[in-house]
């Protein structure tokens, strides 16, 4: 993660800022008025460095790229504090979301974290398998133990009807 | 209580806390609700990993599980406001938006479902409100949860506003008379509302980031003098519980899920709640009820 140094920047990318305000739905940013509401309850810590309202300033501004890169859209938690307390109907969050979309069809780096969980659910159903607890007590709980039915396998169909949603992309 | 539910496990209660799930099917059982196991469900999926990547994807594997509820002929109800969330959108975006309806239809088709829109996706605290109603939960109350409790929504059973029944995100008290009504003291801590961290995909991607978020509402809870955390979500759970282990922190807060802390006040053991399997050991409030 980097921060932005708009001095070196290459320069606002209109065509760019077009697709991240249609992914963010309705145009929402351009009403943006640059309160900060949004900001005042981020829980973020990270997303300090780069504050939610600034987020949406640089995007309207046709910095899409710069934003991409700082990596700091993957910070949010959507929490969608910022999203309810603006007054402006903008949605911090959701442009986030659209920032991460972007990353990935522009083949950006993201977090490894992301391919790795999406890969999981597509091989499995599931992002994790049945994992023992080792007590204070060490006694090894499972769900066996508790005495719960068996988790199903992996369905074939399920990792068919994956594949076929990442056609229409 | 003739109710009968399409119980969504998702990922993190099968997984990782089984203890919820055995809470969840014998309090259920104590209420005489009925919950239907949803054979071939899969993850929800998580919404902060699927929407992050693509949002039809996201919405066709969602849609996919709501069509195994609509198979079985009753709502869902689901224990983490991840699966909450995710299922909820996706009805409410597949209900109101015909030609994502068909797009995801021409998909499904080809796998023998159809997504109809005949279900709803309920929390289990919404459940307990409409089928039990707060009243009637005092009353089923047989041994009263005496402790001081730090109440933790999560952001998505309040949130977004636009698709809640309930309309305060900043100030609401549903959980807390949930909780009350178990015999409890809800207590005040700063910054009450915040995130637990674990969300947006946050949690898998960027620990760090997200435990500096645990880490300050569980200090807030300490400070505040809290027994305990009772949270509805299982994923919130999951990031209370094991975060405090995984940030090295010393602070031993506690952890419930609401069915948990519901199936102690209804006077079912323990065991029958899966509490002795949480990273943090909940020892210390078992003693304070006497167990
Ligand atoms: S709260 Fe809304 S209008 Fe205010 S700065 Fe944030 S996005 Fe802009
Ligand atoms: S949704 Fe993201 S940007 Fe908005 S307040 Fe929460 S963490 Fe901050």
């Amino acid at each position: 993660m980097t921060l932005i140094d708009l001095m070196t920047s290459k320069g606002p990318d209109l065509g760019l800022r077009l697709k991240a305000l249609k992914k963010a739905g309705e145009h929402k940013p351009y009403d943006c008025y640059q309160c900060a509401r949004c900001s005042s309850g981020c829980p973020s810590m990270k997303l300090l460095e780069l504050k939610p309202h600034e987020v949406v300033g640089l995007v309207r501004m046709g910095f899409v790229e710069e934003v991409i890169e700082s990596g700091m859209a993957w910070a949010c938690a959507s929490c969608l504090k910022c999203k309810e307390r603006c007054p402006q109907d903008v949605a911090p969050a959701d442009l986030m979301l659209a920032l991460r979309n972007l990353a990935f069809e522009m083949g950006k780096e993201v977090p490894e974290a992301y391919t790795r969980i999406l890969s999981e659910v597509m091989e499995f159903g599931f992002v994790q398998r049945p994992q023992e607890v080792l007590t204070k007590r060490l006694v090894r709980v499972n769900r066996e133990r508790l005495g719960l039915p068996k988790m199903p396998e992996p369905s074939e169909r399920f990792k068919s009807t994956f594949l076929r949603a990442l056609e229409e992309l | 209580m003739a109710v009968r539910y399409a119980l969504f496990l998702g990922c993190i209660i099968p997984n990782r806390y089984p203890s919820i799930e055995l809470a969840t099917r014998n309090v259920a059982q104590a209420l005489g609700m009925e919950l239907v196991d949803m054979k071939g469900a899969s993850c929800c999926p998580a919404p902060g990993v699927f929407k992050s990547f693509d949002k039809f994807t996201w919405l066709t594997i969602a849609a996919r599980n709501l069509c195994i509820a609509e198979g079985l002929g009753c709502d869902i109800v689901t224990l983490c406001n991840g699966c909450y969330s995710s299922l909820k959108e996706a009805n409410i975006i597949l209900k109101e938006d015909a030609t994502l309806q068909d797009k995801v239809n021409g998909i499904l088709r080809d796998f023998n479902k159809k997504f109809y829109g005949k279900v709803e996706v309920r929390h289990f605290i919404e459940v307990v409100q409409r089928e039990v109603g707060i009243d009637n939960l005092r009353r089923f109350v047989k041994r009263p949860l005496r402790l001081n409790v730090a109440v933790h929504y999560g952001c998505h059973l309040l949130k977004p506003k636009r698709h809640r029944e309930v309309k305060s995100v900043e100030r609401p008290t549903f959980l807390d008379e949930l909780v009350e009504a178990l015999g409890a003291k809800s207590i005040s801590y700063r910054d009450k509302m915040m995130c637990c961290g674990a969300g947006g995909g946050v949690r898998a991607s960027n620990p760090d980031v997200a435990l500096d978020m645990t880490k300050e509402k569980l200090k807030n809870i300490k400070d505040a003098g809290a027994d305990c955390v009772i949270s509805p979500c299982a994923f919130c759970h999951l990031q209370f519980d094991r975060g405090q282990v995984e940030a090295g922190l010393q602070l031993n807060v506690p952890i419930l899920h609401y069915v948990q802390s519901l199936g102690l006040a209804l006077g079912l053991e323990p065991e029958k709640l899966g509490l002795y399997s949480h990273a943090i050991s909940v020892e210390p409030i078992l003693k304070k009820l006497a167990y």
